[in-house]
């Protein structure tokens, strides 16, 4: 879909390239007349410029024959004149027929002949200043020069033809260029016509099409503008009652909040006073973990000190042993004591009763022995069942300890848990204060807010009117684009 | 433990006072010499777990039993070879020679005086110095004919001479031991 700029600009665009190559072709066939012009103008000089010389050989010519007829020196002013001219002649007319190697053959011929004609004049002349007419005309031989002047006229006929024929050629060249530039002319304008009346046509086209159309939704927006502008001021109505009644339960809110404020600190106060309570059951709890400890040493001590007692008691038990195992041998030594003093009868009698005794003697022994056992046994007895009683003890203690460590470990939660609680509430604290600073800035938006919803309403009331004067330009501009009413 | 201690500690010492006093008592007194001869000395020992006594006078030693030297012969109850105060003496189980089957574990070794011959026997409870009233005659005990009160228990007393005789004769191809007697003689009992 092309829009209308972008026709209007290429019928633009095709206007200046018809209008270029109509410049451009005039302006071709003008510069072609001018150089022809040009061309034309030189080849009549050049023709000036034979005719000339022509009329300057038959004037010394002329002179010349004068002079010998008369012998009086005026006669020579012709001839003086063209032996004064015909130098500067043929330099000006050698770079007029530059261009043409024709013509500059001839010219040297005709220059050649023109140099004898010359000479045979000057000769004559001298011939004649020294000497009588008749001695003269014997000398010279009038017929030569008649010859020599028909030979240069004969090329310098050549030329003024030859510069004829380019004329004529030239002519002709000037005929077809000025056709050129008619054509040209012509062609152009009829297509610069044809060109205008299309993009006119289209351009008429497309403003009471498309424009037309854009108008026709322009007109649409702006009814629909309107209605919306209304809307917008309804609703910029409500909000404002709305911020005014949010602004009103903001107020109770920002006085909650330095309620909250102010409780929260009481319990910051609150849980410091917990958090101190709960260091000093730490240090009372410090202090009954070692004398639970203390006890715990004594009781290690006591445990320690019935083992050595047992194990002194096992010692007593091997003296014992050892004790015991002298009374059987003495008591096997009295037996045998005896036996030697019944062998030696009468004589052994009284060997026999100290014998006896010895015997009795290792007797108590072993039985005193056996008594000191019995009662190491009780005593090893006793220190078994005292050390297994102060390692129930011990385990009992053991497990107070680690009660005691248990209720320390939950004292140190409880007092970190207080920390935590007063940190906390000091966030709350803080938190609240910055609920309230929030609340007063939102309360000052809401005023804002409140404001701008009024402007809002006013400017929905303007911009209904803009949208009102909107659909009155959108109807004239459709009138002036299709030039009938819709 | 302190009460435990004094309870006991009291008849302790009553008993070494009395000891003491026995001990004194056996300087002071005057020796009974003429009344020996009726004073029978008595070895009480077990076998097979029952109690038996040996009389002291048929003994000439008695110590603890040690390895015993094997010897190569084929005599009922002989163990090896015992050594002795320097002799050489054949070793055999008492528990064997009265007819109770051969001894499992031997302790003590009783050297006789009658014979060169040494008996083993398993346990040894120790010796009474008897009176003739503690000798009492006993028709049932097992093999014997006489008992002795020793320490309120009465013990079969074991006749080494009959059994000495019987090993003597076992070993000159004479019947074996089973029919030996422990009859007690009464100049045995005066020695």
């Amino acid at each position: 879909m092309w829009t209308f700029g972008r026709k209007l600009s290429m019928g633009f665009a095709l206007s200046f390239a018809l209008l270029l190559l109509i410049g451009t072709l005039a302006y071709r066939g003008v510069d072609l007349l001018t150089q022809t012009s040009y061309q034309v103008t030189r080849t009549h000089a050049a023709l000036t410029h034979v005719e000339a010389l022509m009329s300057l050989m038959k004037d010394a010519e002329t002179s010349q024959r004068g002079y010998l007829l008369s012998g009086e020196d005026p006669y020579l002013d012709p001839y003086r004149h063209a032996v004064a001219n015909l130098p500067r002649q043929l330099a000006e007319l050698r770079p007029l027929i530059r261009d043409n190697p024709g013509q500059q053959a001839r010219l040297n011929q005709a220059t050649a002949m023109i140099e004898g004609l010359m000479q045979l004049h000057k000769e004559r002349i001298e011939s004649r200043r020294t000497s009588t007419i008749e001695a003269a005309m014997r000398v010279q031989g009038l017929g030569e020069g008649k010859r020599r002047m028909d030979e240069l006229r004969a090329v310098i006929s050549q030329m003024e033809e030859e510069e004829n024929d380019l004329l004529r050629q030239r002519a002709q060249e000037v005929e077809s260029a000025a056709t050129g530039v008619r054509m040209a002319i012509v062609w152009g304008t009829v297509a610069g016509a044809l060109l205008v009346l299309a993009a006119a046509l289209t351009l008429n086209r497309a403003l009471s099409g498309q424009v037309g159309t854009a108008v026709k939704h322009v007109q649409r927006s702006s009814a629909e503008l309107q209605a919306a502008a209304n809307q917008q001021a309804a609703g910029a109505r409500e909000t404002a009652t709305s911020m005014t009644e949010i602004s009103t339960t903001i107020s109770e809110l920002l006085a909650t909040s330095r309620q909250i404020a102010d409780s929260a600190q009481r319990v910051v106060v609150i849980a410091e006073q917990t958090a101190g309570l709960a260091r000093g059951g730490d240090g009372t709890l410090q202090a009954a973990r070692e004398t639970i400890a203390a006890m715990r040493r004594q009781i290690d001590l006591v445990v320690d000190h019935m083992l050595d007692l047992g194990r002194k008691s096992q010692q007593i038990g091997v003296v014992m042993d050892l004790v015991g195992e002298l009374a059987e041998q003495t008591n096997i030594l009295a037996i045998n004591a005896t036996i030697e003093a019944t062998v030696a009868g009468d004589a052994g009698r009284r060997f026999s009763v100290v014998a006896d005794e010895i015997r009795k003697l290792a007797d108590r022994m072993t039985a005193s022995t056996k008594e000191i056992r019995l009662q190491i046994d009780d005593v090893r007895g006793a220190v078994n069942t005292t050390v297994m009683a102060t390692e129930t003890g011990s385990k009992a203690v053991d497990a107070g300890a680690r009660q005691f460590d248990d209720v320390a470990a939950t004292f140190a939660k409880i007092a970190g848990q207080v920390v935590t609680t007063t940190d906390a509430a000091r966030e709350i604290e803080l938190s609240t204060k910055q609920q309230a600073t929030a609340v007063e800035q939102l309360n000052v938006a809401l005023s804002n807010t409140a404001q701008a919803s009024r402007e809002t309403e006013a400017s929905s009331g303007q911009t209904s009117q803009t949208a009102t004067e909107l659909a009155e330009m959108s109807r004239d501009l459709l009138r002036l684009v299709q030039a009938q009413p819709t | 433990m302190t009460l435990d201690r004094s309870d006991r500690s009291d008849p302790l010492e009553g008993q070494l006072d009395e000891w003491r006093a026995a001990f004194d008592r056996s300087f002071a007194e005057p020796r009974r010499l003429g009344d020996d001869d009726a004073v029978l000395d008595v070895l009480g020992i077990r076998i097979a777990g029952d109690p038996f006594a040996l009389n002291l006078a048929d003994l000439a030693g008695l110590q603890p039993a040690m390895p015993a030297a094997p010897y190569p012969a084929t005599a009922p109850g002989l163990l090896g070879l015992a050594g002795h105060q320097g002799q050489v003496l054949p070793l055999y189980d008492l528990r064997a020679l009265i007819g109770r089957g051969a001894a499992t574990a031997v302790r003590w070794w009783a050297i006789a005086r009658a014979a060169p011959l040494a008996l083993a026997f398993e346990g040894f409870d120790g010796q009474w110095r008897l009176t003739p009233g503690d000798r009492l005659q006993q028709s049932d005990a097992a093999g014997t004919g006489w008992a002795v009160r020793c320490g309120g228990a009465l013990r079969p007393l074991i006749e080494l001479e009959g059994l000495i005789a019987a090993v003597a004769g076992s070993q000159l191809g004479e019947p074996s031991a089973g029919s030996f007697t422990t009859t007690t003689s009464a100049g045995a009992a005066g020695r």
